[in-house]
C-alpha cells in the first residue's frame, strides 16, 4: 500500500467515525424513495371492481361465500372444504410442497391473499375471476372431488343455505327429481360424471351451471376480502417517505436495508415482483426443475387455452360482465416463446408463513430461493428469463433478510378467519 | 491549526469520495427505470456458461429517441401515438390512439396496423397481443389491448400496410 492510500484508507476510516449524521445505507435517492413507495402498501389501490360478478361487493354473498368456504360438505368425502389446504393461520395456504385433498394434486397452494387484484389465477392461469376459479377445485377430483349436481343438491337441501341464496340471487331452482338431475354428473373427465352430464337435458344443465356459477360467485365475494396489510417493511417506507430517520433506524437493520437495496437493484427482483403486492400478476420462465414431466408444465401456454375454451369465462354466459370488460381475456397472449414453462408470479408477502415455495413446492426455504436465483440455472421447459446474479454470501443474507420483513397481519377483520357463526 | 486539519481532511475526503464512489450511489442511477440495475446483466454469455450466446443491449442507448411522433423507416408515412393513458404506468390495461399520415400531412385512412414490441434488454415481447379495434376516421386507429408489466425499455413496433405502402415504425418508451 503506498502512502498516499494509506493516508487515504486512514482518513475515510476517520471520516467514517466521525461523520455525524445518517450512516450512508439510511440515504435513499428520489429515484429510490418513488420505487419504494410504488411496493408499499400504501399504493395498494381500492379493490377493483370485478364486473363479471355483479355480487361482488354484496356483503350477504360474502357471508354466504364464507359460509361455503369452510364448509366441508362440498366435497365428494365430506372432509374437504377450500379452508383445508388455505388455511387462513397459515397465510391462506397448507404448508405442504404439494397439495393433499381427496387425492394427490400437483400443484402447490398458494396463497388467496390478495388476489382479487390479479386478472389471472393459478399458476398457468386457467382462469380470468374469482368466482370462475373457486370452481376449478370443487370438481376436481383431486381436491373436493364433487359434482355440480351434487352442490345444487346441497344447497337445496339445507334450509339456511336455501334461504340465503335466494335472498342474494334468484330462487333456487329445485334439483330433487332424479331423472332429470342425477346424484354426480359434471362436465368433467370422470367417465361416469360425464356420461350422467350428457344424458340431461339443454336446459337442465344451465339450471345447474348457473346454480354452480353462483356458489362461485360468493365465494369470490368472500374472497376478495381477504387483503394484506402493513408489514415491517411498510412501516419502513413510511418513515422514509417521512424523512423520519430515527424510526427507519428502529425499524430497519443494514441487512434488511442492503437486502432490500439488491431487492430493487442488481437482483433485478423487481421487474417482476413490482408494486405494492410484489407481483405483476404475469407470467414469467424462471427455469425451475418440474418434478414430474405432466403436461400442466408447459405453464402459461396451456394455461391461455384452457381460459379461452372456459364456459365460465369473462365472455362465457354465466358471466355478468360487459365484452368491454374483458380486455384482459379478449387480448391475452396467445402465443410466443415466452409462454412455454411460465408460471404466475405470486406476491411475496406473508412469505414467512407460506413456505414452501414455487409452484411445485420445489423449494423449502428462503436461502434455498436466493441461493436458486443467483445460479438461475438453464430452463428444462422453455427458456429461463433470469441471469446468474454473481451476489456474495453476505449479499444472499441481506436479500433473505429483507424477505423476511414482508410478512404482516391481514387487513381482515377477524370475524373473516374462521368459519361464521 | 484546527480549520487547516479540516481543510485537509476535508481535501482527502473529496479525492477518496471521487476514486471510490461509495457503492448505493453507483448503483442506482434511475434515469432509465431499471436501467442501471441491468448493467450486471449484460456480461458476455460464455460468462453465463449454460446461456446461450446472448446479443442484448446491456443498457438504454444514451440519446434513445423517445419521441411520440416520428417517420417510419422508409419515411413512407409520419405517425403519431398517444396513450390514453397519462402518464403510462405498468400493469395497467389500456389503449392507444395512432394518428397516421403521409409525408404531406394527408390522413392516410384504412390501413392495416400489426402491433408488436417487447423489452430489447430482456429479449422478450409485449405481455398482451394488442390490436386495433376501431378505425377512428380520419386517419386514427384506435388500439386496445396495451399493459406493460416491468419498468424499463420498451419497444412498440408497427407495421402499417395501406394498401400502396409497407413500412415499420418503432416508438421507444421508458416506464418507471
Ligand atoms: C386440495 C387442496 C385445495 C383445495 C381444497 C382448494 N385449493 Fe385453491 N389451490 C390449491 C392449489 C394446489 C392451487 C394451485 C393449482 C394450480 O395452479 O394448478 C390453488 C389455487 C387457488 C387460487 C389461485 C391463486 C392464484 O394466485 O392464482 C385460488 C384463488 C384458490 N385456490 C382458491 C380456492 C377456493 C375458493 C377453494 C374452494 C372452492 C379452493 N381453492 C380449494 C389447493 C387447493
Ligand atoms: C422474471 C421474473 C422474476 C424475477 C426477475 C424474479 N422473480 Fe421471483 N418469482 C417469479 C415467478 C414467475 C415465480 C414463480 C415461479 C414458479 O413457481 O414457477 C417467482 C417466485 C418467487 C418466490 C416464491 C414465492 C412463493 O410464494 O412461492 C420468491 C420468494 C421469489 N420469487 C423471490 C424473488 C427474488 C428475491 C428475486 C430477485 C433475486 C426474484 N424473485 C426475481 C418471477 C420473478
Ligand atoms: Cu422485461
Amino acid at each position: 500500500m503506498g502512502r498516499i492510500e494509506f493516508a487515504i484508507a486512514f482518513l475515510s476510516i476517520l471520516i467514517a467515525v466521525v461523520a455525524p449524521g445518517p450512516s450512508h445505507a439510511q440515504t435513499w435517492t428520489a429515484a429510490e424513495r418513488s420505487i419504494l413507495r410504488s411496493l408499499w402498501i400504501g399504493s395498494l389501490p381500492q379493490l377493483p371492481k370485478d364486473s363479471s360478478n355483479q355480487v361482488a361487493d354484496n356483503t350477504e354473498a360474502a357471508k354466504l361465500g364464507q359460509k361455503l368456504f369452510f364448509d366441508m360438505r362440498f366435497s365428494g368425502n365430506k372432509k374437504i372444504a377450500c379452508s383445508s389446504c388455505h388455511k387462513p393461520e397459515k397465510g391462506f395456504a397448507d404448508g405442504l410442497p404439494l397439495a393433499q385433498g381427496m387425492g394427490a394434486v400437483p400443484r402447490h397452494t398458494p396463497t388467496i391473499i390478495g388476489t382479487a387484484y390479479s386478472p389471472w389465477f393459478f399458476w398457468d392461469g386457467r382462469k380470468d375471476s374469482q368466482w370462475s376459479q373457486a370452481l376449478g377445485p370443487m370438481e376436481s377430483p383431486v381436491e373436493h372431488g364433487g359434482t355440480r349436481t351434487e352442490f345444487a343438491k346441497i344447497l337445496y337441501s339445507n334450509q339456511a343455505y336455501r334461504k340465503s341464496y335466494e335472498a342474494i340471487f334468484d330462487e333456487l331452482r329445485d334439483t330433487t327429481d332424479e331423472s332429470r338431475f342425477p346424484n354426480i354428473a359434471a362436465p368433467i373427465d370422470d367417465p361416469q360424471s360425464r356420461a350422467a352430464w350428457d344424458a340431461m337435458k339443454e336446459g337442465d344443465r344451465q339450471i345447474v351451471s348457473r346454480i354452480y356459477s353462483n356458489i362461485g360467485k360468493a365465494i369470490a365475494a368472500y374472497e376478495r376480502l381477504i387483503i394484506p396489510g402493513p408489514s415491517r417493511f411498510d412501516q419502513y417506507v413510511e418513515a422514509v417517505l417521512n424523512g423520519d430517520q430515527a424510526t427507519q433506524k428502529e425499524l430497519f437493520t443494514d441487512d434488511e436495508i442492503g437486502g432490500l437495496r439488491l431487492f430493487i437493484g442488481k437482483g433485478n427482483c423487481i421487474e417482476c415482483h413490482n408494486g405494492p403486492l410484489f407481483t405483476n400478476n404475469d407470467f414469467h420462465n424462471t427455469g425451475l426443475t418440474p418434478r414430474t414431466d405432466a403436461p400442466g408444465n408447459s405453464g402459461r401456454a396451456a394455461g391461455v387455452k384452457s381460459v379461452q375454451a372456459d364456459e365460465f369465462n369473462c365472455l362465457g354466459p354465466f358471466s355478468d360482465a360487459e365484452d368491454a370488460d374483458c380486455g384482459e381475456l379478449k387480448f391475452a397472449k396467445l402465443s410466443g416463446a415466452e409462454l412455454i414453462g411460465s408460471f404466475k408470479t405470486p406476491t411475496l408477502r406473508n412469505l414467512g408463513k407460506t413456505a414452501p415455495y414455487m409452484h411445485e413446492g420445489q423449494l423449502s426455504t428462503l436461502s434455498a430461493v436466493v441461493d436458486f436465483y443467483n445460479r438461475a440455472p438453464k430452463a428444462k421447459i422453455g427458456r429461463s428469463e433470469l441471469k446468474p446474479l454473481r451476489l456474495t454470501e453476505t449479499e444472499l443474507f441481506r436479500l433473505k433478510r429483507f424477505l423476511m420483513t414482508l410478512d404482516g397481519p391481514l387487513m381482515v377483520p377477524q370475524a373473516l378467519m374462521s368459519p361464521p357463526r | 491549526m484546527a480549520q487547516l486539519g479540516l481543510f485537509i481532511i476535508g481535501a482527502f475526503a473529496a479525492l477518496f469520495l471521487v476514486l471510490a464512489p461509495p457503492p448505493a450511489a453507483a448503483q442506482m442511477k434511475m434515469e432509465g427505470g431499471h436501467g442501471a440495475a441491468h448493467n450486471q446483466r449484460g456480461k458476455p454469455a460464455s460468462a453465463h456458461g449454460a446461456h446461450q450466446a446472448d446479443t442484448r443491449p446491456t443498457k438504454i442507448p444514451e440519446h434513445l429517441d423517445v419521441a411520440r411522433t416520428k417517420f417510419s423507416e422508409q419515411a413512407k408515412f409520419s405517425v403519431n401515438v398517444t396513450s390514453r393513458l397519462d402518464p403510462v404506468t405498468i400493469n395497467k390495461m389500456h389503449s392507444w390512439v395512432l394518428n397516421l399520415k403521409n409525408p404531406d400531412g394527408k390522413p392516410v385512412r384504412d390501413a392495416k396496423l400489426d402491433i408488436s414490441g417487447g423489452m430489447p434488454m430482456h429479449g422478450h415481447g409485449l405481455s398482451t397481443a394488442p390490436r386495433v379495434t376501431k378505425n377512428l376516421g380520419d386517419g386514427k386507429y384506435l388500439i386496445e389491448g396495451v399493459r406493460f408489466n416491468m419498468a424499463g425499455w420498451w419497444e412498440l413496433k408497427i407495421v402499417i400496410d395501406s394498401g400502396h405502402h409497407k413500412d415499420n415504425v418503432t416508438f421507444n418508451l421508458i416506464l418507471k
